[in-house]
């Protein structure tokens, strides 16, 4: 009988804690703790508005241009599509704040906190290992950081962010994965990266 | 094949979904003949050459697309937003050969 797991407890347990490796690691993964995720969708008229509110309740500017994002893990804001955007916040009561500031006549608030699961992929090999899977041209020029794809891993739906490099010391990706996807997922991940040699930190520390 | 999405730039065509043929005007309902229908539901002219198709990129915006695409080379024009988020869309998408 399979073991029904609380929306708690990651579906990684057991897979994503921390591991040094003997050799080299010229990559980092580290599953993330998400507090809150909440997908927010817009009318083409209330777009603008919408955005402004998110970006008063983050208390971070609105995200730069297309596919760009703002803030940081303890509020984000990143934009998936016109009208469309993934918010992040350690705050556990943000869905509930969202649904009382944009009701339906100004858009759609989902929350996806036990849907997804985060990964952060950092070191300097990891643009290269993502490639692997990530049909996505990664040069810094073409998906510079804070820039967000909606994009997919072997058919896998996944939201990635490059982070800022300055803040985090080198390369840095975060990653949103659906949760039922979340063991396959790390499975392609750490062969994908069993080349470069990878260490894992522990769950939550990034 | 790379579908240049106005929004998410080129991407692998895995990304989407094909949507049929975009040269179709839905006929009007209040006016439209037996064989207006027909015609809108059954024939397809499936040329040799530069098609207009709707494409929905699923795996990503999630917008639909208008994409024109050489049914022969499979090189793509271009591609525009349509539906809704037309207007918002930021520009036409990239040829990518
Ligand atoms: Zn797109």
């Amino acid at each position: 009988m399979s073991e029904a797991i609380s929306p708690a407890v990651s579906p990684l347990r057991g897979h994503s804690e921390a591991r040094v490796p003997a050799g080299d690691a010229a990559v980092t993964l580290t599953e993330r703790k998400l507090v809150s995720l909440v997908q927010v969708a817009a009318w083409p008229e209330t777009a603008e508005q919408v955005e402004g509110i998110l970006a008063s309740l983050i208390g971070c500017a609105p995200p730069q241009g297309p596919a760009g994002s703002s803030g940081d893990a303890g509020g984000a804001i990143l934009a998936l599509s016109p009208g469309r955007w993934l918010v992040e916040s350690g705050d556990p009561r943000l869905a509930a704040r969202l649904g009382e500031q944009i009701p339906p006549a100004l858009g759609a608030v989902a929350d996806l906190s036990h849907a997804r699961i985060a990964i952060r992929v950092s070191g300097p090999k990891a643009a290269w290992v993502l490639a692997k899977g990530l049909a996505l041209d990664l040069h810094p020029q073409a998906f510079p950081p804070m820039k967000v794809a909606q994009s997919a891993v072997h058919e896998v739906g996944v939201v990635v962010r490059r982070l800022s490099a300055d803040k985090l010391g080198g390369d840095s990706f975060d990653l949103y994965v659906y949760r039922g996807f979340a063991l396959s997922f790390w499975d392609w991940l750490t062969e994908a990266a069993a080349e470069t040699g990878y260490r894992v930190d522990p769950p939550g520390s990034a | 094949m790379l579908i240049p999405c106005p929004h998410c730039g080129p991407r692998d065509v895995a990304e989407f979904t094909y949507g049929g043929d975009a040269t179709k005007e839905r006929p009007n309902p209040d006016s439209a003949t037996a064989e207006d229908w027909c015609d809108y539901v059954f024939h397809r002219d499936n040329p040799r050459g530069r098609h207009v198709e709707y494409w929905h990129h699923g795996q990503g915006c999630r917008l639909w697309l208008k994409v024109a695409r050489d049914t022969v080379t499979h090189k793509i024009e271009g591609a525009e937003v349509v539906g809704p988020w037309a207007a918002a869309a930021p520009k036409q998408g990239r040829d990518v050969a």
